[in-house]
């Protein structure tokens, strides 16, 4: 498979504060990509260096195709719910881009808003407002509100924060559907291991001092991950399954 | 109510309220919005100190208030957005608002006419509106109607969720930067119609009374310059049948509307139940 995206010797950061250095790596297309690594290692930070929302200080990062469009997914919080917007105004905004100035959404754009919103089995949702919604409803609409940009590139910014267990399932099965059914490329940013172990085939786990990448089943091992949290954990694969559990076993 | 609108003054004075009722609240929704319903308020002040500036220079007042509220609305959109950490947004505005007001006073301090001026600019005098200032206002505002209603949908996209749009490659800055200099032409030129007060008001009831009673954010929109229209023409012809000074009047017409509009939603919801 081709390179989609391609880091190389990339320094990330914010003013004059380096976060991430010396970046080198690449996302293939067709992958299921997860981004993991504790609380401040700088997910967040690739991926707005992804979406070209944050400039590489050194380094450059290149996409094989010029005019990428990005299915981004961003944290159900930044979405202010004080705007009374309905599910299908939310999803409308995926197409903006490809609509321009000066034009309105037309049937063609309307049809496109529900063909993404039966994609996620939300399709009855359509005129209700988006505030009303549940989290993993919310979480729903604007993975399909990526998908109705036409675009072949999901990036999803931890999609199933502060769910339950039975939505955070739901939530990742439909993503893996629409992988599969849609042969999309995914790029998710979680900080949940059990996640990243069972649904991405590659991986890119980041600490302080260094980015880890390859195939989830290579790479997700014990002393890996123990280094990383400084805690003991421990990867039991069972039944295709894979357990990341902390603290010492016996 | 036919005998106040045979008098001239009176005509003139309503037609202002409603335009500027019309344009304000429509502006106040993305206001309020956006969450920068304090921006409009020190613009307000901002405006009123260019004013006291041109004064003092002996230079043209409404361009100076323009050209005021114009740099103050840009430096309140890049300070907003860049969220810095140790000051926050709110202080910076807060700040801008306390010495505008007080350098828009201080800076016509000794000029007798001029210290009126300024007086009548923060507290309003909808009766002593020259006719030209409502012909430039009829002129321009269609205009930036116009360009909200071309543009809706960029406007919309980069308040509502701007690191999205500038992923899809909508040039967020570009649009917001057109945005806020609409909002600067709005405030500074209903600051000569009706005074700070009464455009801060206009700016902030009506939409936050819309908001109330509708989740669709057209009739937001719709509701929010009919609350707006109707507190101008009732405030109006309140302050006219009562002897009281317009624009405390169109202000308090608006919150009593609102207060309407609460109670109402209210008796619906517990209807509902």
């Amino acid at each position: 498979m081709n390179n989609l995206i391609e880091f190389h010797n990339v320094y990330l950061g914010y003013g004059k504060k380096t976060v991430l250095r010396d970046l080198n790596f690449s996302i293939k297309e067709k992958t299921f990509l997860g981004l993991v690594g504790p609380n401040g290692s700088g997910k967040t930070t690739i991926l707005k260096g992804i979406l070209g929302l944050l400039k590489p200080l050194k380094g450059s990062i290149k996409f094989s195709k010029n005019n990428l469009s990005f299915g981004y997914v961003p944290q159900r919080e930044v979405i202010d719910e004080i705007y009374p917007l309905n599910v299908t105004d939310i999803v409308l905004m995926g197409r903006y881009s490809l609509i321009g100035p000066l034009r309105r959404p037309g049937k063609k754009d309307l049809e496109i808003v529900m063909e993404s919103l039966s994609c996620l089995d939300i399709k009855e949702l359509a005129n209700y407002p988006y505030r009303d919604l549940s989290g993993g409803q919310k979480q729903r609409v604007l993975i399909a509100r990526a998908l109705a940009g036409d675009s072949s590139l999901l990036i999803l910014d931890e999609p199933t924060n502060g769910m339950d267990l039975k939505s955070e399932k739901n939530i990742m099965d439909v993503v893996q559907k629409l992988y599969k059914e849609k042969n999309l490329t995914v790029i998710f940013v979680t900080h949940l291991l059990n996640l990243v172990a069972n649904y991405s085939r590659e991986i890119i786990i980041l600490d302080e001092e260094s980015v880890k990448f390859g195939e989830t089943q290579n790479i997700l091992d014990d002393e890996t991950l123990s280094n990383l949290y400084n805690i003991p954990v421990n990867v039991i694969r069972h039944s295709g399954q894979t357990l990341i559990i902390t603290g010492e076993t016996q | 109510m036919i005998e106040m609108l045979k008098l001239p003054f009176m005509q003139t004075a309503l037609m202002a309220s409603l335009i500027v009722g019309f344009i304000c609240s429509f502006a106040g929704v993305y206001i309020v919005l956006k969450r920068i319903v304090f921006v409009g308020a020190a613009i307000a002040n901002i405006s009123t100190a260019g004013i006291a500036f041109a004064l003092l220079m002996g230079l043209n007042p409404e361009i100076f208030s323009i050209v005021f509220a114009i740099v103050g609305v840009m430096v309140f959109s890049i300070s907003v957005k860049s969220g810095e950490k140790k000051i926050p947004a709110e202080s910076i505005i807060g700040i801008s608002y306390a010495v505008s007001s007080a350098l828009g006073i201080l800076l016509v301090a000794k000029s007798a006419q001029g210290e009126s001026h300024v007086l009548s600019l923060i507290f309003g005098n909808i009766l002593a509106v020259p006719v030209n200032q409502l012909k430039l206002i009829a002129l321009v505002f269609p205009f930036i109607i116009l360009i909200h209603y071309l543009f809706y949908k960029e406007f919309l996209f980069t308040s509502f969720d701007p690191e999205m749009a500038k992923t899809l490659g909508i040039k967020t800055t570009h649009w917001e930067i057109l945005f806020y200099l609409t909002v600067g032409l709005i405030i500074s030129m209903s600051i000569h119609v009706g005074g700070a007060l009464l455009t801060f008001t206009y700016l902030v009831i009506p939409a936050t009374t819309a908001l109330l009673i509708t989740d669709k954010i057209k009739f937001v929109f719709i509701f929010s310059v009919i609350f707006g229209l109707l507190s101008s023409f009732f405030g109006m012809y309140f302050s006219y049948i009562i002897d009281l000074p317009s624009g405390p009047t169109i202000v308090v017409t608006s919150f009593i509307i609102c207060i309407v509009v609460i109670i109402i939603s209210e008796i619906k919801n517990l209807i509902k139940k």
